[in-house]
């Protein structure tokens, strides 16, 4: 248990970074709240190896997000103070950037968008990808690979993909 | 699409990000501290039942409280059961997350599923050991004072309903997983309490009694 801290304090922002894409500036300190939660409460089952432990507080972030989507997640006192920080630190004007792209994103099948997203937005590496999404990395890969020709299509780009890179 | 730099796909994709809360000391501090809060407390804790003790770790909260503590349904939960307060007010409580011995686990979710539960558990005795106390009040100078029945500080009875209801159905469990031959001590659940029209006071997070 006395492990819990350590991990959360190697991953918590990351998380909260990972969280802020997919629920938003505002409701992300609450889903925080909610992994954190589930985190301590399965200390048990925390992986020993810091990579192993990374992708499974991930994996349970992905459930919350899951939750978050339909309307499972609620206001929690513990994100007060994170909420007093992060509330209204994204400068209105930097919503816009990239607006175009996220919304090609968005088109996109789930489960190949979340790929895009997963590797571009959060960093993984396409195996990394994989095994949070609980799918074999062929498929992982195949799914990038189809993704990036959709996206190329969508904005009229060449996709020049390079698959072989991210794995 | 004419207007991007860089044109590359891949640049575009990473640089396409929903925009985030900048880190910086503040931000690292609140999620560190977020971190150490989110520990179980006794709000959110599994914990052995103790039946000795009289005690079913259930978690409570009511009215906005419960709404911030947890998801409901609880989607562990085992069994879900509902009464009314003695005000009118109603309940629901959700027991799951049971832990232990897998042959004590399955007696134990037997009972706490059985249709009858209500009507085996002992209520008026839970009741009656929770208004002989003893029970304690603390003033903000330290000093304790009695705070049983009677008394400004007695917590009334829809509260001393809701630790009777977590104690007799407590009680009913460890009797008869004891009954079927099991140590009724090596069995852990958690259990949530939701009181949606009943604001509840936070001393009432405190599991076990």
């Amino acid at each position: 248990m006395s492990d819990v801290v350590p991990a959360l304090d190697a991953n918590a922002g990351a998380l909260l970074t990972y969280l802020e894409r997919r629920v938003g500036v505002d409701d992300a300190p609450d889903a925080l709240a909610e992994v954190m939660t589930v985190v301590w409460r399965r200390a048990a089952d925390l992986p020993a190896d810091a990579t192993e432990a990374r992708m499974w507080m991930f994996g349970i972030a992905k459930g919350v997000v899951a939750n978050a989507a339909r309307g499972k997640v609620r206001r929690a006192k513990l994100a007060d103070r994170l909420r007093a920080v992060t509330a209204s630190s994204v400068p209105a004007s930097s919503a816009d950037r990239g607006l175009e792209v996220r919304d090609a994103i968005e088109r996109l099948d789930p489960g190949l968008a979340e790929m895009v997203r997963l590797v571009h937005w959060d960093g993984f590496s396409l195996a990394e990808a994989a095994a949070l999404e609980g799918i074999p990395a062929s498929t992982a890969r195949s799914r990038y690979a189809r993704a990036k020709r959709e996206l190329a299509t969508a904005l009229g780009l060449q996709a020049g993909d390079r698959v072989a890179d991210r794995t | 699409m004419t207007d991007h730099e860089p044109r590359d796909l891949d640049a575009l994709l990473s640089t396409s990000a929903p925009p985030t809360s900048p880190d910086g000391p503040e931000r690292v501090a609140a999620l560190e501290a977020m971190a150490r809060d989110a520990r179980p407390t006794r709000r959110r804790v599994r914990r052995p039942l103790a039946i000795g003790a009289g005690a079913l770790a259930l978690v409570l909260a009511g009215g906005a409280a419960a709404a911030a503590a947890f998801d409901w349904p609880v989607p562990w939960a085992v069994t879900t059961y509902s009464f009314t307060l003695p005000s009118g007010a109603t309940c629901e409580t959700a027991v799951g997350n049971l832990q232990g011995p897998p042959d004590a686990v399955a007696a134990a979710e037997e009972f706490l599923t059985r249709e009858d539960l209500l009507d085996v558990i002992d209520l008026d005795a839970a009741l009656a050991d929770i208004e002989a106390g003893p029970r304690i009040h603390v003033l903000a100078d330290g000093t304790e004072v009695d705070a049983g029945p009677g008394t400004e500080y007695w917590m009334g009875a829809d509260l001393a309903y809701l630790l009777a209801y977590a104690r007799a159905v407590g009680d009913a469990l460890g009797d008869y997983l004891v009954a079927q031959g099991y140590d009724d001590s090596g069995v852990g659940l958690e259990g949530v309490l939701n009181c949606p029209d009943r604001e509840l006071p936070d001393w009432m997070d405190l599991p076990g009694e």
